[in-house]
């Protein structure tokens, strides 16, 4: 299993490190956050602060993980089975490759640990991470696993 | 000799002997040796000489009147003490025979009169008696009522079923008033207007399970109107027509109903009767039912309030910790909350390793201390935010939210070695306890607290089949 590297830092502080978002706007997301409920990266592109791609830009240049637009990629329905549907609708990630015991998968918001090892221990195999919007990815497995 | 000196005395023998030698010392000795002196010495110098045999016969003639004369007084007096002996003895109806005017006379009067005056004495002690044995019945009646009182009471707070109790108090309802049958009308809730017999005591009470009675029949909505007992016997006013259709509907002459009223409205109604003919409903009667009654309210009230608090009551008695169904409810909250925002809540059961055989050994009293203990040890492992409860006996449930699998499969190891250490000294193995524990986790094993809970017991069945004092985390290895 790769070595891990320990992300403590938010979201939306990550944004306003990178100059994408003010904290008078980051408080404004928060606020409708704490009224209507909802993640805050989601909240940030509905309120127009910050474009999805933005997004993953940022979490790219600042963890390196690499960016995958999902759009432009087919996925092998074998390896769906892998991941039911309701783990990839809950934690927002869908499978997209496996080869060996490395499976890759697309996901909107990679500092999600926790999911990142529920996927580990659900398929015994080491996970390499690609970041995508979260559009793509909720286009993604509206499409593949219909299907 | 003393004996013998004895033997000769007359104190201890009977009137008659006495008499008898009484009567031989006064007149017949000494009238024989006048006889002899007079016809030996005196009538020889006269010239004179009698016929001894003559003088003799004359003489016991004479003294033989003296007998009967005697034997008469004696045998009266003989007949006086027989007769005393037999009253004596109990025979209070004999009556002394007095004819004669003379001192034995007497004696038999004085002797009835006591006689008479005993046997009224007795009839009077005897009416008290009757008296004092009918009160000693009623008292004994009552207390049976009492104890059956006390007995439903006991039920009431031992918290037992509401149909066991209801049974009771009709079973012994029907103690009351010479019932051969009694029963328990009831509407399931206040809106229904349909009373069904709910609960029969007597013989061949199958004919009544079908009966109803609705609130608009007239002899019944008067009851429950004035809240008066339905009284129905050989003094009640109702008119014949109304007797006839209540005696068609539950086969009985004489019928006594009271309503159980329940927070305003009428709720059951509890009747006794029986096919008796001239017969009439004592005020007492009347009462006891009446209290009956009240235990009956008392027992659907108190079901009512179990039944709410039970669904309001969030926290398990004995430990303290939340209850099953709060448990649940909670569970599917966190779910929500989970899949709402990405992230994972996992879940928990632990089951006491061989709980029934330190039970069996130890008792209950231990198996509680033990069970506090080991939530004590559940409890203090967990953060604020995590919620752990007793789900049964020996099994306790955590909720984790915010956790995956790998986060809760540390947990729960930190829990299991901690019982372990906890319980490692004690001297007897069956003391020795440990924990087994199941894992589950949203969204990997589901998405509701009941698939949660389905597959953290099935992880569970598989630690204890592995040897149990282990965590499982997946229901079957190859998955």
């Amino acid at each position: 299993m790769p070595l891990r590297r320990i992300i403590n830092k938010q979201l939306g502080e990550l944004l306003i490190d990178r100059g994408l978002l003010t904290p008078e706007k980051l408080e404004k997301a928060l606020v409708y956050q704490r009224d209507k409920g909802g993640l805050i990266g989601e909240i940030i592109v509905e309120l127009g602060f910050v474009k999805e791609e933005d997004i993953a830009q940022a979490l790219t240049t600042q963890y390196g993980f690499p960016f995958l637009p999902l759009g432009n990629y087919d996925i092998n329905a074998d390896i769906l089975s892998i991941i039911p549907v309701r783990v990839a609708k809950q934690y927002l990630l869908i499978p997209v490759d496996k080869i060996g015991n490395n499976l890759t998968i697309a996901m909107s918001n990679p500092l999600n640990v926790q999911a990142v090892e529920d996927v580990e221990l659900l398929s015994g195999c080491s996970v390499q991470i690609f970041v995508s919007t979260s559009s793509d990815v909720k286009k993604a497995i509206e499409r593949y696993y219909k299907e | 000799m003393t004996k013998n000196l004895n033997n000769l005395s007359l104190a201890s023998r009977g009137i008659k002997y006495k008499l008898r030698i009484s009567f031989y010392l006064m007149s017949v000795l000494p009238l024989l040796v006048s006889i002899y002196l007079i016809s030996s010495y005196i009538l020889p110098k006269f010239g004179l000489k009698i016929d001894i045999a003559l003088a003799m016969s004359v003489s016991i003639f004479i003294a033989l009147i003296g007998f009967f004369l005697i034997k008469q007084v004696i045998d009266r007096i003989l007949s006086v003490t027989t007769e005393a002996k037999l009253i004596a003895a109990g025979d209070l109806n004999r009556k002394v025979e007095t004819d004669e005017l003379d001192e034995v006379g007497d004696l038999s009067e004085a002797l009835n009169q006591l006689t008479t005056r005993i046997r009224s004495n007795m009839d009077e002690l005897k009416g008290y008696g009757e008296k004092t044995s009918e009160i000693n019945l009623e008292i004994q009646r009552r207390v049976i009522v009492l104890s059956s009182l006390l007995q439903v009471s006991s039920l009431i707070s031992q918290g037992a079923k509401l149909d066991d109790i209801l049974k009771l108090t009709v079973e012994k309802s029907r103690l009351l008033a010479n019932s051969e049958i009694a029963f328990l009308l009831y509407r399931e809730e206040e809106e229904k207007k349909c009373f069904r017999i709910k609960i029969v005591d007597g013989p061949n009470p199958n004919f009544l399970l079908g009966v109803e009675v609705f609130l608009q029949d007239e002899i019944f909505s008067k009851m429950i109107k004035h809240n008066n007992p339905l009284l129905i016997d050989k003094q009640s006013k109702l008119p014949e027509v109304a007797k006839n259709t209540l005696f068609e509907k539950f086969h009985l002459k004489n019928i006594l109903a009271l309503p159980v009223y329940l927070r305003g409205g009428v709720r059951a109604i509890l009747t006794i009767g029986n096919m008796k003919d001239d017969f009439i409903y004592r005020k007492e009667d009347v009462e006891l039912l009446d209290v009956f009654s009240k235990q009956v309210a008392i027992a659907i009230e108190n079901d009512l309030l179990m039944s709410k608090v039970e669904k309001l009551e969030i926290r398990d008695a004995l430990t303290g910790l939340f209850n099953l169904s709060y448990i649940k409810s909670r569970l599917q909250e966190e779910i929500k909350r989970a899949v709402a925002y990405q992230r994972p809540c996992a879940f928990i059961i632990f089951d006491v390793d061989h709980f029934k055989k330190f039970y069996d050994n130890f008792g209950s009293l231990n198996s509680e201390a033990i069970l506090k203990k080991i939530a004590t040890l559940i409890s203090s492992s967990i953060t604020e935010v995590d919620r752990v409860g007793r789900t049964s006996d020996d099994e306790f449930a955590v909720i984790l939210p915010e956790r995956n699998k790998r986060q809760a499969h540390d947990i729960a190891e930190n829990i299991r070695k901690k019982i372990e250490f906890a319980f490692r000294e004690e001297d007897e193995p069956v003391k020795r306890l440990t924990v087994s524990a199941g894992i589950s986790e949203n969204p990997l094993d589901g998405v509701t607290s009941e698939e949660l809970m389905t597959v953290a017991c099935e992880a569970l069945k598989v630690s204890k089949e592995e040897g149990r004092n282990r965590v499982v985390i997946f229901r079957g290895a190859n998955k």
